[in-house]
């Protein structure tokens, strides 16, 4: 069974269809890829998976649930995870402090124990920490640990987003446009992580691209999306052929005749 | 220079042993001051850790969750008629009064709270602003209960035999209240919750990816935020013994934005700071106004006047308040032949 499936999912901001019936299936550990050109409404998927957006039709189950039921804050509970385009961290608080939140779920401690921080708060406390450890070694973030957010180079805050996502022990992840802003060695690292955080942590990683060698080499499947519509889905060789896909991204071959 | 071998000493409120025993020191010379300095240093020593409570509670909403409030002082003198109604009117001790009118402010705060979860920023500052205006006509127009325009007495509290009726004695109960005040928002703020509320403040949108329950969170630091300064206007009250409209003003609830804004906004330190600052400030512009032309030792608003130039002047050059001018002290010192 599928672990995220999106069936023929539509939504319109004002008079532009953003999605125009797209249907995705994603399998319980395979790397998938949402690619398109600039404004087709692959990050809109998110969005709406996220329930940042309420679709006008159409249904997101996850593992059998479904998701149009929850609130924003409620989806993370399943195990979904997320990071951004534009990145959104904390950037007023430590890398350490930024991959605890992503333990925010897991945390049961009262107020009170809170307040005078003893006993359950300070086991769980302790507790995830050494989970956000582990994701830090994970992604080599060891010098940034104590270092305010805001004052990262880019590269690296992209790092952290992903190292807060990863510190939910999510089922999938779905990453917006990671590689962006990344160097080439950087871009290079991260393809491996990409299959390291399926292989070693067992997540499934979703992705919406824009760099074709990183989808070309890392994905299993992948959906190309063009105008809100699903225009063709694959293998990578196959999309690589595929005349529709070919035409959004370079026109048509008519034109040029 | 340390080394932390293991995550409960990372998790310390102070990095080194010692810093506490300074800490104990400076409660000592709080002390002394108070009961052996006379009377002047014991009331300013009361009315500092007054506004030590009320700025922690603002800082909580404003500095940590990134919410505004103007209506502050209505908190304040909800605890403050709370308290002082539930003792002489109801003949409840001082000691459950006092819990009790917290308690009472932090449950309007939950309401006043809710807009919050729509309205930020000005418009948030305005909603506050109209509840600190509906409090004060409330107040106003319920001469049987609050005793309008012409204010409440209260009487000092009692524990057994032993009246805390001076400056002195009362001493020992707003410094213990400051105490547990500040000893819990320390714990809150380096616990899940204070994460939580700093994630609403720096993105929401990553708040919520992250499974934090906005609405929640925004009305539980609205309450907690209240349920402080309402603490510390029942702490007010049986202070000073009588409470009239006039000891809470929207000009209150705006010198208490200027204290954290001062003292430094997100910073629990920056509150105290803020708020010694800003209780000797009035006792310095009143010795000051001596030296000053007779045409502005007139004037009236000359306190407001300084309160704006004040924030005006910490805005422009020290945006991180004075907590941040003692960071950068500090770093300074520690680099010093650089």
């Amino acid at each position: 069974m599928a672990l995220l499936s999106i069936q023929d999912l539509k939504i319109s901001f004002g008079g532009i269809r953003a999605l125009d019936g797209v249907s995705l299936e994603v399998g319980e550990g395979e790397i998938f890829a949402i690619i398109g050109p600039n404004g087709a409404g692959k990050t809109t998927i998110f969005n709406c998976t996220n329930r940042f957006y309420t679709p006008d039709g159409g249904r997101i189950t996850f593992m059998g649930q479904d998701l149009l039921r929850l609130k924003a804050h409620e989806v993370a509970k399943l195990g979904i995870a997320r990071t951004f385009q534009n990145i959104e961290l904390f950037v007023n608080m430590t890398v350490m402090e930024n991959i605890l939140l992503g333990r925010h779920v897991f945390m049961k401690s009262g107020l009170l124990a809170q307040a005078l921080f003893y006993g359950k708060a300070l086991r769980e406390e302790i507790e995830h920490r050494r989970k956000a450890e582990e994701v830090i070694d994970f992604l080599n973030l060891q010098v940034h640990r104590d270092k305010r957010v805001g004052s990262l180079p880019y590269g690296v805050q992209k790092l952290v987003e992903l190292a807060r996502a990863l510190a939910l022990n999510p089922k999938i992840l779905l990453m917006d446009e990671v590689s962006s802003g990344m160097n080439l060695e950087e871009t290079q690292d991260l393809m491996i992580w990409i299959k390291d955080i399926r292989e070693d942590l067992g997540i499934t990683p979703v992705l919406v691209e824009h760099d074709m060698r990183l989808v070309m080499a890392v994905s299993d499947r992948i959906a190309v999306i063009d105008h809100g519509r699903k225009i063709a889905e694959g293998a990578p060789a196959e999309i690589q052929g595929d005349r529709e896909v070919v035409r959004a991204y370079l026109g048509d071959s008519d034109a040029f005749a | 220079m340390y080394l932390r071998e293991s995550y409960s000493r990372d998790l310390r409120i102070f990095d080194e042993f010692h810093k506490w025993g300074w800490l104990a020191l400076l409660a000592i010379v709080l002390v002394v001051l108070s009961q052996a300095g006379g009377n002047y240093p014991a009331y300013m020593l009361n009315l500092i850790f007054i506004n030590v409570i009320i700025a922690v509670g603002l800082n909580l909403l404003t500095g940590f969750t990134g919410l505004m409030s103007l209506g502050h002082a209505a908190f304040m003198s909800i605890g403050a008629y709370a308290s002082v109604i539930l003792t002489t009117k109801l003949g409840i001790s001082f000691w459950l009064a006092l819990p009790l009118s917290g308690a009472m402010a932090g449950l309007i705060g939950f309401l006043v709270g809710l807009p919050s979860l729509r309205l930020t920023g000005i418009y948030l500052a305005l909603a506050t602003m109209a509840f600190e205006f509906i409090t004060d006509e409330i107040i106003l127009q319920w001469p049987a209960l609050t005793g309008g325009a012409g204010g409440l007495s209260a009487s000092p509290p009692v524990l057994g035999k032993f009246p805390f009726n001076s400056y002195q004695r009362y001493f020992f109960i707003t410094f213990t209240c400051m105490a547990i005040v500040l000893f819990s928002t320390k714990n809150l703020l380096r616990a899940d919750f204070g994460r939580a509320l700093m994630a609403i403040r720096d993105s929401q949108t990553a708040a919520e990816v992250m499974g934090i329950h906005p609405a929640r969170y925004k009305t539980l630091s609205f309450s907690l935020s209240a349920l402080y300064t309402g603490l510390a206007g029942g702490l007010y009250a049986h202070f000073i013994l009588f409470i009239s409209p006039d000891n809470f003003t929207l000009l209150h609830s705006i010198g208490f934005i200027v204290m954290i804004v001062v003292g430094g906004l997100g910073s629990v330190a920056g509150s105290v700071m803020g708020a010694v600052f800003l209780t000797i400030l009035p006792e310095a512009i009143t010795f000051g106004k001596d030296y000053l032309p007779l045409a502005l030792r007139k004037a009236a608003g000359l306190q407001a006047a300084v309160y704006g130039i004040v924030l005006i002047l910490f805005v422009i050059f020290e945006p991180r308040g004075l907590y941040g001018r003692w960071v950068k002290i500090k770093i300074w010192w520690r680099t010093f032949p650089l």
